[in-house]
């Protein structure tokens, strides 16, 4: 659970696609408001890196990227106890059951489809941090 | 002149009426008969002839009239000096019989040495003529010179050899020296008319002696021109008939060594089997099976050894249904091969069956090559789709709640723009999602035609499924069209993947709203026989004939596309034409220019009855007992999820009670493997659990293609209706929740009929 005091949240994006981050940057910016800290990896590693330096409240993760990819990251964090509060977010594309599947066995919180609606994934992002928008 | 049998002396000619009275008497009755023609008439044969042979002549007359050839009756003349035996040959005329009157008194002295022969004479129908070893004519009947052309007289002065053209004149015939004493023998010949021309004849000849010691011969003669026609024409159609089965023997010979050089070469394997007993007995196989299985046959041994359990199955199936079946067959080497069998039938009968096995395993990669490309690009494309969508979106809204309010009211310049640059941008938002469409129906359509698309068959209440279609439509029908739903009562559940064809009717119905711009789209659900007949008619433009068929292609829309409804990607027909084939059914498309159209298609019934409407029922969920209907009828699957044990158990039985029947899960986990590998009809769900809360499994569901069209009721004590309803939860309740009110729920969400 995460611990009631905004000014501790951190979102951590991770995205190879430089303009998917900062769509995501952009639709979240509104909790910016509610003293929510952006994050952003451009792969598995650095988000693992991150993870470890930042701990951040919640990580928007795609799943295809290179070198480690977004499943992996999420089965690690959700691996180790000291993580495993980390809300996380897949970002998968649509039809890929397998993605879904495997998501699900890797302990996801969520899952949005891409192309994803912002207005969505804001109030996703805002109800797994407890944040009333 | 034509020979008169009534003018001549050669014969005793006489015309019968019907009733065997003389009605006429030739000429030749005075020399013959010794008796005048003229006394003859209006007496009966039976006074003039042996009244004791009455019986042989009226036999002799009723076999004519019956239609035989002629009847020759031997009898003998009553005369006043004495009698006269004669032979009568009675032919058919008319209503009456020609007679024509033979003295045989002479002759019989003549032959009597020899009475077997003399009878043979006198019965014989056909010309003779006896004549000596010289060939010399000693005699001839009227018809031997009738046939030659000669008189009686005239024949008595000829020689054989004058009018049998095949002896030599004054020569002797070879034949007649090789007969011996009552032997006779046939020969053929010809004869030639005292007029020079000539005709075939079969003789028989045989010698005998008279009382006075000469040994002469007898000639009966008969023409066989007729016969040596027929005889031809047997011998040119024998001789045809040799020439056609030469050359059908080299076509044969051909088409087995052509056929046997295909079969050689062919790279498909083929094996033919016998349906004379069922072990598989090898009537031919080529080269290419035993490569691709790995084995070797042999012709007419039993194969149930040698090839696969798989393949032989196929072909039994095809000998007892008697039809084409396929399937696929694995190969070593991870190679997949696709079989299809064939009965050989003869008229009714079923000679064998013959099996073609191709190997696929290319196709089959190039295939899901071609799937994986595309999901590939699809899942490429989906990345800067994501950007250009977002920061639209993102740009519009930031755009409208932020900088157009501080723009002055008074600049029309700047009024212009912003209107212009958010109409722009709701353009860049609608084609985006547009596009993405077309990315999903690629996606759909590639799986499909790879044969990879997952189909979930089962039995649905189609009624229910239209209704679900009209909701998802009904935001569709704001403008000038109306939506018009015509489901029938008493449908039988039909057999079918729901989902997808649901996903038809939808389509269907955007199609009848774009297509229509006043009037109406009908949704109709009818009861036919073999089924149940769904079919969505429009008021629209209609579809010409010609580009009729068209509109199932990939990539084609007929007419003009408004501009204003920027739908559709021209895959949405193509897509419904793949669903309804695997369905075993095809669309039907009536459509006039300017008067609408009409789609429709045939769903099996699964030859159940429909569900019988539940009597209105006063118990309700908390009420004991009675059950509103037999659980086997109603029997849809409820899956609850609850980790509170007593909770699920209470669930469990206040819905069993009710006819469902119900599963249960204790965490969020279980719920969603359950409802993923047994699709429920409905679940019921908690929302505070551990691990996996409420909310995230009915976000999970409603995300997954599979299971987002089960319906979802939620039960529990957090109140986020809101939360619950934005995830795609279908009802809401908080506990504790009146029973009764979560029955009618369940039964609505599920169409059982409920009467509180």
């Amino acid at each position: 659970m995460a611990v009631e005091d905004p000014l501790s949240k951190k979102i951590l994006i991770v995205d190879d696609e430089p303009h998917i981050r900062l769509l995501l940057e952009q639709t979240l910016d509104e909790l910016e408001d509610h003293d929510v800290e952006m994050l952003t990896a451009t792969n598995g590693q650095e988000a693992l890196d991150t993870v470890a330096d930042e701990r951040p409240d919640l990580l928007l993760l795609d799943v295809m990227m290179p070198f480690v990819n977004g499943l992996d990251v999420c089965r690690r964090i959700k691996g180790d106890p000291s993580t495993a509060g980390i809300k996380v977010v897949m970002l998968t594309a649509k039809g890929q059951d397998l993605d879904r599947q495997v998501g699900l066995d890797v302990g996801a919180d969520r899952y949005v489809t891409k192309p994803f609606d912002p207005d969505e994934v804001l109030d996703i992002a805002a109800s797994l941090l407890g944040i009333e928008l | 002149m034509p020979f008169d049998p009534f003018h001549t002396e050669l014969c005793a000619a006489l015309a019968l009426s019907a009733d065997g009275r003389i009605d006429r008497a030739g000429t030749g009755c005075r020399p013959i008969l010794q008796i005048d023609p003229t006394t003859l008439v209006g007496r009966t044969v039976f006074d003039v002839f042996e009244p004791e042979h009455r019986a042989r002549l009226e036999k002799g007359m009723s076999n004519v009239r019956l239609g035989a050839p002629s009847a020759n009756v031997r009898t003998r003349l009553v005369k006043r000096d004495g009698t006269l035996d004669v032979v009568l040959r009675m032919e058919s005329d008319g209503d009456g019989i020609f007679v024509v009157v033979e003295d045989v008194s002479t002759r019989a002295a003549v032959l009597s040495s020899s009475s077997q022969m003399a009878t043979l004479v006198d019965f014989a129908s056909d010309a003779w003529f006896v004549h000596d070893m010289e060939g010399r004519i000693r005699d001839a009947n009227p018809w031997a010179a009738r046939s030659l052309g000669y008189s009686r007289e005239e024949m008595l002065e000829l020689v054989v050899a004058d009018f049998e053209t095949t002896i030599k004149p004054g020569r002797q015939d070879g034949v007649w020296n090789r007969l011996d004493l009552g032997k006779p023998m046939s020969v053929t010949g010809r004869h030639r008319r005292k007029d020079g021309s000539e005709f075939p004849v079969s003789v028989r000849l045989g010698l005998f002696e008279t009382e006075s010691g000469e040994v002469l011969m007898l000639a009966i003669c008969r023409d066989i021109t007729e016969i040596k026609a027929v005889e031809e024409r047997l011998e040119r159609l024998n001789s045809n008939l040799e020439e056609e089965v030469a050359l059908r023997t080299t076509e044969v010979r051909d088409a087995l060594s052509e056929r046997q050089a295909v079969l050689n070469n062919l790279v498909d394997g083929i094996v033919a089997f016998d349906a004379q007993s069922r072990e598989f007995r090898v009537k031919l196989a080529n080269p290419a099976l035993a490569a691709l299985l790995g084995v070797e046959l042999e012709v007419g041994a039993s194969a149930q050894a040698v090839l696969p359990d798989e393949l032989l199955e196929l072909v039994s199936r095809s000998l007892d249904e008697g039809g084409v079946v396929d399937g696929e067959l694995a190969l070593s080497g991870d190679r997949i091969a696709k079989v299809v069998v064939s009965p050989t039938v003869a008229g009714d009968d079923l000679l064998g069956a013959v099996a073609l096995i191709r190997d696929v395993t290319l196709e089959r990669e190039v295939d899901r090559m071609k799937t994986d490309f595309i999901a590939t690009v699809s899942h490429e494309l989906r990345t800067p789709l994501t950007s250009v969508l977002g920061f639209a979106k993102i740009t519009r809204n930031k755009l409208v709640q932020n900088v157009f309010p501080l723009v002055s009211g008074e600049d029309r310049k700047a009024q212009r723009a912003i209107s212009q640059a958010e109409k722009n941008l709701d353009i860049i938002v609608s084609e985006g999602e547009r596009l993405t469409a077309l990315i999903n129906d690629v996606l759909d359509i590639s799986k499909m035609e790879a044969g990879r698309m997952e189909w979930r068959f089962d039995s649905v209440d189609i009624g229910a499924l239209a209704q679900r279609a009209e909701r998802a439509t009904s935001s569709l029908f704001d403008g000038g069209t109306e939506l018009r739903v015509d489901i029938a009562s008493d449908l039988p559940s039909v057999h079918a993947d729901a989902d997808r064809i649901l996903q038809v009717l939808i389509n269907l119905l955007s199609n009848g709203a774009k297509f229509t711009e006043a009037g109406s789209v009908t949704l109709s659900v009818q009861r036919v026989d073999g089924g149940v007949e769904l079919a969505v008619t429009d008021t629209g433009r209609g579809i010409e004939p010609s580009m009729q068929a068209a509109v199932f292609d990939k990539f084609k829309q007929v007419g003009d596309t408004l501009t204003d409804k920027p739908q559709g990607t021209g895959l949405g027909l193509p897509i419904c034409a793949q669903i309804v084939a695997a369905h075993g059914s095809t669309f039907e498309l009536q459509s006039a220019l300017g008067t609408g159209s009409r789609f429709s298609f045939v769903l099996r019934g699964e030859g159940v009855a429909p569900q019988p409407k539940a009597p209105p029922d006063e118990v309700g969920l908390r009420g004991a007992g009675r059950r509103s209907s037999d659980p086997e009828a109603t029997g849809q699957d409820i899956l609850v999820v609850d980790d509170d044990a007593n909770l699920r158990e209470l669930l469990s039985q206040q819905l069993t009670d009710r006819g469902y029947s119900v599963r249960l899960a204790a965490n969020g986990y279980e719920a969603i493997r359950m409802a993923r590998a047994q699709r429920p009809a409905l679940v019921v769900l908690d929302i505070m659990m551990p691990v996996l809360s409420g909310f995230d499994v009915a976000a999970m569901l409603k995300h997954d293609p599979n299971t987002e069209s089960i319906p979802i009721l939620i039960l529990s004590i957090v109140r986020d209706e809101d939360r619950g309803y934005r995830i795609g939860v279908d009802r809401y309740f908080t506990k504790p929740a009146d029973a009764d009110e979560i029955a009618r729920a369940v039964a609505d969400l599920l169409r059982t009929p409920v009467e509180p």
